[in-house]
């Protein structure tokens, strides 16, 4: 009985003696012993008093001891801050210069984690948004990356799988909607009806589709998206159960949207499969090459997208196996699963981690910063800080209060980088939605502000420790008052190092800013092959089968207005992501090299006069003429890259090529090379058909003019709907206009950068002189002497020069370290240029020593004035 | 700090700062035999556990109103790890000033019927 009494006891003065750690330093110095004194003399009493009353007693220790140590901290805590607050009111430029730096930082810090979280960490807002998997069919032998599917391949999927839970498919199309205030070219998702369901969407009014509006003969419906109701119906909730004719037919209204970011793209109207006619005709029913449609799936529950992947694998090699015309081995054929967040988030994760990794270099070094501003500041408070000891504070009392003031001036800065980060929401959406769908799910939220609070605190415990470190390992309080010589020298070396680490970071952030931009000047100087000054471009989709007598009237009025030079016709233009560009095998007879080679040239079609219009030229041969039809022989115009990959001698003209049909095609001309796909891709192989000898329903037109542009395209849809009243008339826009949203986004992200590293320069540049002011006064006694001796002015800032010279060249020397490692996982944002381009170091190189000479300078000159005589006698 | 602060300014005290007070009023305690006092004088209605009764006592020392005593008993009773403590000059002027304000609350309270007559 005794010996477990006395266990207890033990235990007791265990739980005891940790929960007293709870309370303050000074407190638990004072009185901790006598406490454990009293707890043991009370613990016996209540012992004695029976088992309920030693309950009670722990219950109310333990509730006692946590509420006195929360109170003595609060009373701490209250005195800190008054403290903190008079010292910043006495002290306010340093305070608005503090937090003006760290507002910065955060600010930008915690912008780019909005961005990140939304898009990268965020699960998509859609029900098990994160196991919507894409499903793409390939071809590797040819390159194609992500063939469309046809009906019949989503039936066989759909019904030969293991593993997959439901099975969506999506394709847009464009029709016009009649009815309405106005007849509207709608952009139309065509679904099926589990589409909304498997995504969890519920509707804002009315409903969403059920199996029966899927099935022929189904009454033809519609589901608005919010912002098309919003913009067409003026948000009129009886637009619901409304008739609207489109393609011919009656369509009812059955649903509104709400306002969610839309998947897999921005469309006006939604119907089911059964009412889109190109979906429903008999080709596309039956014709296993009819490729049209994006198929979304998610996975059964327990099972892995290994395990998925496996199982379709099994599905396209029975459709190899079983249909070896329409999946022919020259091709390949394969099927893969991309998660959709991932695929969403592709293009711009690697813009994203650079931003971030230049956000958080930045906030390191408004860290470094204002550490190096809080210990001179602290030294210039050594006798008050000193005063303080001596009437009883500790030195843990006084480091806690730096830190309460590193902490209160962090979320002060915190509360502007608030600001910043909120302010800059339009901004980062409307730079983000140039690579994702994602950035309409961008938000300031409540983990945006968790997080900018915990970064302020986190920030403030860093620039609050340094210096409170310093104060504990420095013998600060033991020196005597007013001589402060040896802290402050133990602190200029501290400051010397955080200045070194500024200059590093500056150098990282000035060569990722340098690359961004040097990209943007080599993208905008790059010649793409084509002018695109005064073209304007527009799409056409002709819903019927007169495309041919359309395209061919369209070009004749066209090429008749007011002031056009040239009009031509091309399959895809350049730039516009339009996605029409499939490259084709093709067999090349007579090469000089690569002969036997498979070739997968870009194929394309154009009438006479586009490559004239676009700016191009021919290099050898002939242009495309209107003899160029379907009753003559059909001919070829290859590019130049082509003709150098196959014929390096130069003799194309005549050569022959096969493409799908197997049909040889002698080539009749050579055009320039046209950078197709981007400004930073390479010209590839392509080959040109005459658009005469063909049947297409959606071309692009390029009209070079000398008026202007808004005029002609106003005229140009005239034109066209004066034609066809049917026809749609799709991205009018001038070329220029295309090249400038390409270069848009990269030009966005050098600007972030450049603002970054400009952000670190000034900080920096404040460091330096800082540093050197302290150096000066901290150096007073000295130069006072030397200049007493007979030295010049001159020479002591020379020699103290030398010291920023020494200082900036280490900085230097770690900051290009870094930069020359981290300059390869540069390669989302630099293209045209080499990643540790040497115009780029050395500039920033040279940046930086001439801002590390300026910035102290200022300081400096401070030498000059000063008069010996009056020095020493001070000292 | 240097302020000085009249004694009405430390009024009303809550009650277990005052049963504190109270305790030491006949003389100079250490902790533990200060809560028992409270304890048996209130019939263990007021029960301060060690880390209410120690930040009592530290805002009690902070505001002058009680002090350490130097004074230890016979070296045969002493414990070396207790601190005794015993009312200030300032400590007692404040006891009384609260003991005033609630008998004249006590009085009020009468006066309107609340409490009945003081028994003899």
């Amino acid at each position: 009985m005794a010996a477990t009494a006395d266990t207890t006891v033990t235990r007791s003065q265990r739980i005891f003696n940790a929960l007293l750690r709870l309370l303050p330093g000074d407190f638990r110095e004072h009185f901790a012993g006598e406490m454990r004194s009293v707890f043991h003399d009370q613990e016996g009493d209540a012992r004695a008093a029976g088992r309920v009353a030693y309950a009670r007693f722990c219950w109310d220790s333990i509730r006692g001891l946590i509420a006195t140590a929360f109170r003595e901290h609060r009373e701490i805590l209250f005195q800190d801050v008054d403290y903190g607050l008079r010292l910043m009111r006495k002290e306010l430029s340093f305070t608005v210069v503090v937090i003006a730096i760290l507002g910065m930082a955060i600010g930008a810090a915690t912008a780019a984690f909005m961005a990140a979280n939304a898009i990268l960490i965020q699960p998509l807002p859609f029900a098990g948004g994160n196991h919507l998997i894409h499903l793409q069919q390939r071809r590797p032998a040819i390159g194609v990356e992500n063939m469309a599917f046809s009906v019949k391949e989503i039936e066989d999927y759909r019904s030969r799988n293991h593993t997959l839970d439901s099975v969506i498919e999506f394709h847009e199309m464009i029709f016009s909607l009649l009815g309405g205030r106005e007849p509207e070219r709608v952009d139309t998702g065509v679904v099926s009806a589990n589409f909304f369901r498997v995504l969890g969407v519920t509707p804002l009014y009315g409903r969403t589709f059920m199996d029966e509006d899927d099935r022929p003969n189904a009454r033809p419906v519609l589901i608005l998206s919010y912002n098309f109701w919003q913009k067409a119906f003026g948000g009129d909730p009886n637009v619901v159960g409304g008739k609207y004719s489109m393609n011919d037919k009656q369509h009812v209204v059955v649903g509104i949207l709400p306002p969610i970011p839309q998947f897999p793209s921005e469309v006006d109207v939604y119907m089911p499969t059964v009412a889109c006619p190109t979906r429903s005709g008999e080709h596309a029913l039956h014709d296993r090459s009819w490729h049209m449609m994006n198929v979304y799936a998610t996975l059964r529950p327990k099972v892995t997208l290994a395990e998925a992947q496996a199982d379709l694998n099994q599905v396209a090699d029975h459709l190899r196996t079983t249909y070896p015309d329409d999946y022919p081995s020259a091709k390949g054929y394969e099927i893969r699963l991309q998660p959709v967040h991932e695929e969403l988030a592709h293009d711009i994760r690697p813009v994203l981690v650079v931003l971030a990794a230049a956000a958080g270099l930045l906030l390191l070094l408004a860290c470094a910063n204002v550490t190096g501003i809080m210990m001179s500041r602290v030294l210039a408070r050594t006798r008050e800080l000193t005063v303080r000891t001596i009437l009883g504070a500790s030195r843990k009392r006084i480091t806690r209060s730096l830190i309460t003031e590193g902490v209160m001036l962090a979320l002060l800065g915190g509360s502007i980088g608030w600001v910043l980060a909120y302010s800059s929401l339009g901004l980062v959406v409307r730079f983000t939605s140039k690579f994702t769908s994602l950035a309409s799910q961008l938000q300031f939220t409540p983990q945006v502000a968790l997080f900018c609070v915990l970064l302020s605190l986190g920030c403030g415990l860093v620039v609050g420790g340094g210096p409170a470190l310093g104060v504990r390992y420095t013998p600060l309080f033991t020196a005597e008052i007013g001589n402060t010589y040896l802290p402050q020298r133990i602190s200029s070396k501290t400051r010397s190092i955080l200045v070194a680490a500024q200059l590093a970071l500056s150098v990282v952030l000035l060569v990722g800013a340098g690359l961004a931009l040097r990209t943007v000047i080599h993208l905008q100087h790059v010649d793409p092959g084509f002018r695109p000054g005064g073209i304007l471009t527009a799409r056409f989709y002709v819903l019927n089968e007169k495309c041919r007598e359309f395209f061919d009237q369209l070009l004749k009025r066209t090429r008749n207005l007011n002031g056009v030079e040239s009009a031509g016709l091309a399959s895809t233009i350049p730039l516009h992501a339009v996605g029409f560009d499939r490259p084709e095998p093709v067999e090349v007879r007579d090469a000089k090299i690569g002969q036997g080679e498979k070739s997968n040239p870009v194929i394309r079609i154009v009438s006479p006069d586009y490559f004239r219009t676009l700016g191009a030229s021919i290099l050898q041969g002939r242009d495309f003429t209107e003899q160029d039809n379907d009753e003559s022989r059909p001919v070829l115009i290859i590019n130049q890259h082509m003709a150098n990959h196959y014929w390096p001698d130069g003799n194309v003209l005549g050569k022959e090529i096969a493409v799908s049909d197997g049909k040889w095609i002698p080539i009749i001309g050579v055009v320039s090379d046209m950078r197709h796909s981007g400004l930073d891709r390479e010209p590839v192989d392509e080959v040109y058909g005459s658009f005469g000898e063909t049947r297409q329903s959606v071309m692009s037109i390029a009209v070079r003019t000398s008026q202007p542009l808004q005029e002609l395209s106003q005229q140009l849809a005239w034109i066209a709907h004066d034609i066809d009243p049917d026809v749609v008339v799709a991205d009018t826009q001038p070329l220029m206009q295309v090249r400038d949203n390409w270069l848009a986004s990269r030009r966005t992200t050098a600007m972030f950068l450049t603002l970054f590293a400009v952000v670190a320069l000034c900080i920096t540049a404040s460091g330096i002189s800082g540093l050197m002011a302290l150096a000066v006064g901290e150096r007073k006694h000295e130069i006072g002497v030397r200049l007493a001796l007979g030295a010049t002015p001159r020479l002591v800032i020379r020699s103290m020069m030398r010291q920023v010279l020494l200082l900036t060249l280490l900085g230097l020397g770690a900051g290009f370290a870094v930069a020359w490692e981290a300059a390869r996982s540069m390669s989302a944002v630099v293209s045209g240029i080499a990643p540790r381009d040497a115009v780029t170091f050395a500039v920033s190189s040279a940046l930086l020593i001439a801002v590390a000479i300026a910035s102290s300078f200022v300081p400096l000159q401070r030498i000059a004035k000063l008069d010996p005589v009056v020095l020493l006698a001070t000292e | 700090m240097g302020k000085k602060r009249t004694i009405e300014s430390y009024l009303p005290l809550t009650p277990a700062l005052f049963h504190v007070l109270l305790a030491l009023a006949d003389g100079e305690k250490h902790g533990y035999v200060i809560s028992k006092e409270i304890a048996r004088r209130t019939d263990n209605e007021v029960r301060l556990s060690t880390g209410t009764l120690y930040g009592i006592i530290k805002r009690l020392l902070d505001d002058d109103l009680i002090e350490e005593s130097a004074e230890r008993p016979d070296f045969s009773l002493d414990d070396q790890r207790r601190r005794y403590y015993r009312l200030t000059k300032l400590g007692r002027a404040v006891a009384e000033a609260e003991a005033e304000r609630l008998e004249r609350v006590l009085a009020l309270a009468r006066a309107k019927h609340v409490l009945g007559p003081q028994s003899a």
